[in-house]
């Protein structure tokens, strides 16, 4: 089973290429879950023809203990599994904690044991803030870590903060980082900037997304490029990552 | 509210249970908490404290502990702790608190074991569940964390606290735990034990050997038990017409058309005022929900229940 969580700065498309890899994997015909674990919830919106998914903190949050991951989840392009973490109102609560009751529930339900995916992919808010952003993580979740980053500077650091949050759980079998998307924001320098990086930090380039309007309309129309735009350039390279990384868990 | 006690005390949670389980095993049993958990542990939940030492300590978590999740301070005072005693093991047990900051029991569990040979436990009860849970949870963790393959017992019993049966315990021991798959016999003596040979995959027998005392008192006629499930089968196994009402698990293996799993108060109360029972075999503290009830009432004691033996 490959499992990948996916960080990066807020706004600097995690959603986008989650999806867009999940939905690389479905169309290998690979068997895909998507948990995204924002609580924003629009981490699966393109998979599910735009319309949102009603996060599983909101159901807890009107008193039903779910029994079953139907409940919780709904199927999207290429039969992927999405399900949507949540949180709390903004202001009020711990998200980090809403994510740990998500993942408590997941494993209660059983949802590795019965679904057996070949994929999961993890789509997690901007930073490790704190103990419930790095639960994806953790021995038995994610194994290995995506970053998205463009060339602009607080991405970068971002990005840094990542790879030196993820160094400080060595100790305790926690994910590694597998690599750098590079998602082009086309600022001046930015192939030199990333590439410097990531050679500062140990870590390798494994995608570079171009800037694409093809990825914008598809959004516009609630889908991801690999569905809705497959021939473009941007779906090719979600192809090609996916096949690799697939290549890459052998 | 759900399970909102009005008449009873609040019932012993997981983290008791675990360390029920672990109390008399050699171990160093660190109790992730405040100090609260620890102190409820040791002053209210575990009749032994009185009589007979266990090395528990309390993590004696702060706000900065939970704020800054200072896990490696967590690593050094066990380490610290388990070179000063004699333990056969390190056990780590989660409360509310470490619950609700997330902290990630497996990674400390590892970070110890990087750290030294004695063999770590790490159980992630959270003070919202039931004892008997948090019992199952450390006999599965026992097994896990000791299976070595070496001979096996003739028979083990899970189960068998004192947190349901008082006196009448029976602990495991590690021995016993080092094969268990192949014991001669895996005996279920309550839920926990039957959730934890379930858990397990293990072949077993369930029975209650403290239940069968209960079989001199005049059961006859239709009677209600409201204690463990084990205890309220082994009794209708040995011809009692009865159902059983438990607040804590009860398994479809034992379930029968009449059985309930109770969570509210309200729902003895009117278990009983409905069913037509003869005779009602529960803790005596449970009279308190049924003032009207006019039949025999046989008191069973479950310290989970009220703290008595």
């Amino acid at each position: 089973m490959l499992k990948i969580a996916v960080y990066g700065k807020g706004g600097i498309g995690k959603s986008t290429m989650t999806s867009n890899l999940s939905a690389a994997f479905a169309k290998l015909g690979k068997k895909v879950i998507q948990i995204g674990c924002d609580p924003k919830a629009d981490s699966t919106i393109n998979l599910l023809d735009g319309k949102p998914l009603k996060p599983v903190i909101e159901i807890l949050r009107e008193g039903t203990d779910p029994t079953s991951i139907e409940q919780i989840s709904a199927r999207g392009y290429g039969d992927i599994l999405c399900i949507e973490t949540g949180g709390p109102t903004p202001g009020l609560g711990c998200a980090g904690r809403g994510i740990i009751a998500t993942f408590n529930l997941l494993d209660e339900l059983g949802l590795f044991e019965k679904l057996k995916p070949d994929v999961v992919m993890y789509d997690v808010l901007g930073d490790v803030v704190c103990g419930g952003f790095a639960a994806p993580i953790r021995e038995g979740y994610a194994e290995k870590v995506l970053i998205v980053t463009s060339g602009e500077k607080m991405a970068l650091y971002a990005a840094g903060n990542i790879c030196q949050a993820v160094r400080n759980f060595e100790d305790r079998g926690y994910a590694h980082v597998e690599g750098i998307i590079l998602n082009k924001r086309n600022v001046i320098g930015e192939e030199e900037k990333v590439e410097a990086f990531a050679k500062e930090n140990g870590v390798s380039i494994v995608s570079t997304v171009p800037r694409s309007d093809d990825i914008t309309m598809c959004e516009d129309r609630g889908m991801t490029v690999v569905e809705g735009a497959p021939d473009s350039e941007a779906a090719k390279e979600f192809l090609r990552l996916a096949k690799a990384l697939i290549e890459g868990d052998k | 509210m759900k399970g909102l006690r009005k008449v009873l005390t609040p019932f012993a949670p997981d983290q008791s249970g675990a360390v029920s389980v672990l109390y008399n095993l050699g171990g160093l049993i660190v109790v992730i908490d405040a100090g609260g958990c620890t102190g409820n542990i040791c002053g209210f939940d575990e009749p032994r404290w009185q009589n007979s030492k266990s090395a528990i300590f309390s993590a004696g978590l702060r706000d900065m502990d939970a704020i800054l999740g200072r896990d490696e301070l967590l690593v050094k005072k066990t380490i610290d702790a388990a070179t000063r005693i004699d333990c056969n093991f390190i056990a780590l047990i989660g409360t509310p608190v470490p619950a609700t900051i997330g902290t990630d029991y497996r990674a400390l569990k590892r970070m110890i074991e990087n750290k030294t040979d004695i063999p770590v436990l790490s159980i992630a009860t959270n003070g919202m569940r039931l004892y008997d849970e948090g019992e199952a949870m450390a006999y599965k963790e026992l097994a896990d964390v000791f299976a070595d393959g070496s001979s096996s017992a003739a028979s083990v019993t899970l189960g068998q606290t004192p947190l349901t049966y008082g006196n009448s315990f029976v602990d495991v021991t590690i021995e016993q735990m080092r094969n268990i798959s192949n014991s001669g016999e895996v005996i279920a003596a309550s839920a926990s034990g039957l959730s934890a040979a379930m858990g397990l995959g293990l072949d077993h027998k369930i029975l209650s050997t403290p239940a069968l005392k209960y079989l001199n008192e005049d059961l006859s006629g239709k009677v209600l038990v409201c204690h463990d499930e084990v205890f309220g089968k082994t009794l209708r196994d040995n011809g009692v017409d009865l159902d059983i009402a438990t607040f804590f698990t009860l398994h479809d293996e034992i379930r029968k058309e009449g059985d309930k799993k109770i969570t509210e108060e309200d729902e003895f109360t009117a278990m009983v005022y409905s069913g037509g029972y003869d005779a009602v075999v529960a803790d005596k503290c449970l009279m308190d929900l049924i003032p009207e009830y006019e039949g025999r009432f046989i008191d069973a004691p479950c310290f989970a229940v009220s703290g008595r033996m």
